[in-house]
């Protein structure tokens, strides 16, 4: 295996301080968010409902990369939107409404996967394919040349949230280890780790693209 | 996910970016919500008392009748759940049409669209309108045009009365009790109305029930066969003065008689198909119209009751259904028959019914003390039926096959919990059929059908329990 060529210049420059995709909203949009939280935390549905859907695609694709399941997505967001509403009321608005969303559907998604690997799998046939904890080890994903979302799935949860909140979400480092409950360092090492394996499936992917 | 998003310049040192790995990243693909996932959640919200911890969130599955679960966030039971529900659904329809608020309208992606119209579908308490369907190429005898008005409702009650041929059924639910009015197929050509009074009804499939076939071939079909295609292309038009998207996507085909391919207009006000152009080949197979649609319209009372002209001769069926208190079903047929403890978000059990009498379905052989389970959302339903399995288990085949030809190849699927758990089933996604699995236990037949993807289909069998 080796990277592919410019692997090492892909590197861009970080977005502002705080600010990524999930945060990067106009004046307008940073307007209705806030006009919405007011009116979610005194209680209205409705609000929290758009409020939530504000950021639901973004955390659609942080809690499906995690369980790596439809239906489990759902139900983690379920859990994950009903505790944020729950806990509106204590929301100090330290950091972003949306940073505070991805934390709590993070610790859910992992909550989920914790409870699932100690009490074991049952899952009909037919869903087992789709599962990431089966998949094999990362360095065989990539030199089997499977796709990028194979050799993410492979990816450990905790390496894969930290790949998909920085380069995906466009997360700078301190506000992903703040939703990670993690030092910036560990954002580091664990960002280094994974950014090898996917661009090595990446390069893969592309080269045999290229040759077939 | 969507597409690339420009980076914001910002300061050095906040951290890094691999951008070519992070547009890869984003390239990647995120299904929608499951219909009703916004119903569900809106009905989570309002039951939820701000600052208290949710108990009941934490407590494990109880297999039964009374509370099935979705993952581990209870449902409360009753229509209400579907009222509260209906706004909520509504919200996120707009959502999903017209952008989010302060962004401006954008084009829907065939996702978007597939997932609106299943919204629509499950969280509407009652459409009505006009239907109206043309056949460029009838068969002998069979009309060329057909113009129905219809009310239908989430209970299961409708009412379709002919506009351009003489013809009127009405199917009470409270009561359970169908009527029509209808010319004969074997009169071709005759105005002569024949009375009919149907009783015992079966929620639905495999067993008979209410006659709502063109209404749910005309629309309920369309919205199984856009979820279970893949792709497909949307533009936005303008249909009848009114925003609408034009969806054509391909669909499995599973015979000749059936379509291949699908062009849908969708109302994005309301996210109902409203003009379908079914082809197969190029070939136009028929065309469907939805005219005057109202969703949740005023029901009339009696709206459903259908009075025969005095003195008119009615034929009387009776298929021997019966509505029964869910823990009086097992003391009935003498078994404790299977209920899922895990349904999909929105559903809910709107009844439990059984039939004493012996009947058969399919060319499997006729038995008695079957236990019949409704679940409803919105116009979606799904039924999971139990019957005894009798002397011989090997002369089974699939209760739900009609042989229309509209599915092929069942699936062999093995359970890996519950009642089924170690045991092997035949699985049925077509296009155009009730999507379906059914199983053999020991002593028992079992099957789930309707409204439900292949994994919620799943879902249900795993999660079978002996009721009490």
């Amino acid at each position: 295996m080796r990277p592919g060529p410019g692997a090492d210049k892909r590197i861009g420059p970080a977005a502002g301080h705080g600010v990524s995709r999930a945060a990067a909203r106009n004046p307008e949009e940073a307007g209705v968010e806030a006009h919405l939280l007011a009116r979610a935390r005194a209680g209205d549905l409705d609000a929290f409902v758009q409020l939530i859907g504000l950021h639901d695609e973004r955390l659609r694709a942080l809690a499906y990369r995690l369980m790596g399941d439809a239906q489990l997505m759902d139900d983690v967001l379920q859990e994950a939107y009903l505790k944020a509403f729950r806990s509106l009321r204590g929301f100090q608005e330290r950091s972003a409404f949306g940073s505070w969303l991805y934390r709590i559907v993070y610790n859910t998604c992992m909550d989920q996967l914790r409870r699932r690997s100690s009490i074991g799998q049952h899952l009909s046939l037919g869903e087992a394919g789709g599962l990431p904890d089966r998949a094999p080890d990362p360095g065989e994903v990539a030199a089997q040349r499977l796709d990028l979302a194979a050799a993410l799935a492979a990816l450990p949860p905790k390496m894969r949230a930290t790949v998909l909140l920085v380069d995906a979400e466009g997360m700078d480092y301190q506000t992903a280890a703040g939703v990670l409950g993690i030092p910036v360092g560990t954002v580091r090492s664990r960002l280094s780790q994974a950014r090898q394996l996917l661009r090595r499936a990446l390069s893969e992917g592309e080269q045999g693209r290229d040759e077939s | 996910m969507s597409g690339d998003r420009e980076h914001r310049p910002g300061r050095r040192g906040a951290g890094e970016r691999d951008e070519i790995l992070g547009a890869a990243l984003r390239r990647l693909e995120v299904p929608a919500h499951q219909p009703g996932f916004f119903a569900e959640l809106r009905a989570n919200l309002s039951a939820a008392v701000p600052g208290q911890e949710a108990a009941d969130l934490k407590r494990p599955a109880r297999p039964g009748w009374g509370r099935p679960r979705r993952g581990r966030v209870r449902h409360p039971r009753g229509w209400t759940l579907g009222l509260a529900a209906a706004a909520a659904v509504v919200l996120a329809l707009l959502l999903v049409v017209t952008g989010l608020p302060g962004g401006g309208p954008r084009m829907a992606s065939a996702a978007e669209v597939r997932a609106a119209v299943a919204r629509a579908w499950a969280s509407a308490r009652a459409i009505a309108g006009v239907l109206a369907v043309d056949y460029p190429h009838p068969v002998p005898y069979a009309p060329q045009h057909e113009r129905w008005r219809f009310l239908l409702t989430a209970r299961g009650d409708f009412r379709q009365t002919g506009l351009d041929h003489p013809g009127i059924t009405a199917y009470d639910a409270g009561t359970n009790i169908e009527r029509s009015l209808s010319t004969s197929a074997s009169m071709p050509g005759s105005t002569e109305l024949f009375a009919s009074q149907l009783t015992g009804l079966a929620p639905g499939p495999p067993d008979s029930g209410p006659s709502s076939e063109s209404l749910d071939r005309s629309l309920g079909s369309v919205v199984r066969a856009m979820a279970t295609g893949h792709g497909g292309r949307v533009r936005a038009v303008t249909y009848q003065g009114r925003p609408a998207w034009l969806f054509d996507t391909n669909v499995p085909a599973s015979s000749d008689m059936f379509p291949d391919h699908l062009q849908v207009t969708v109302d994005q006000r309301t996210g109902f198909p409203v003009r379908v152009l079914a082809s197969l080949d190029g070939r136009i197979l028929y065309e469907t119209r939805i005219e005057d649609l109202t969703v949740n319209p005023p029901i009339p009372k009696r709206a459903f009751a259908l009075r025969f002209p005095p003195g008119k001769e009615v034929f009387h069926t009776d298929f021997g259904f019966r509505r029964v208190a869910p823990d009086d079903a097992g003391r009935i047929v003498g078994y404790a028959p299977l209920a899922p403890a895990s349904i999909p978000a929105g559903y809910h059990l709107s009844e439990v019914m059984v039939a004493e009498k012996p009947s058969p379905t399919g060319t499997n052989p006729a038995v008695g003390d079957i236990v019949s389970l409704s679940y409803r959302r919105g116009l979606d339903q799904f039924i999971v039926t139990t019957r005894p399995v009798g002397t011989n288990p090997g002369a089974w085949r699939d209760p739900l096959a009609n042989g229309e030809g509209n599915f092929t190849g069942p699936q062999r699927v093995t359970f890996s919990s519950g009642a089924l758990a170690g045991r092997q089933g035949h699985l049925v996604i077509g296009s155009f059929a009730a999507p379906h699995l059914w199983a053999l236990t020991r002593t028992l037949v079992v099957t789930i059908s309707g409204d439900l993807t292949r994994a919620q289909l799943l879902q249900v069998a795993d999660s079978l329990r002996a009721a009490p």
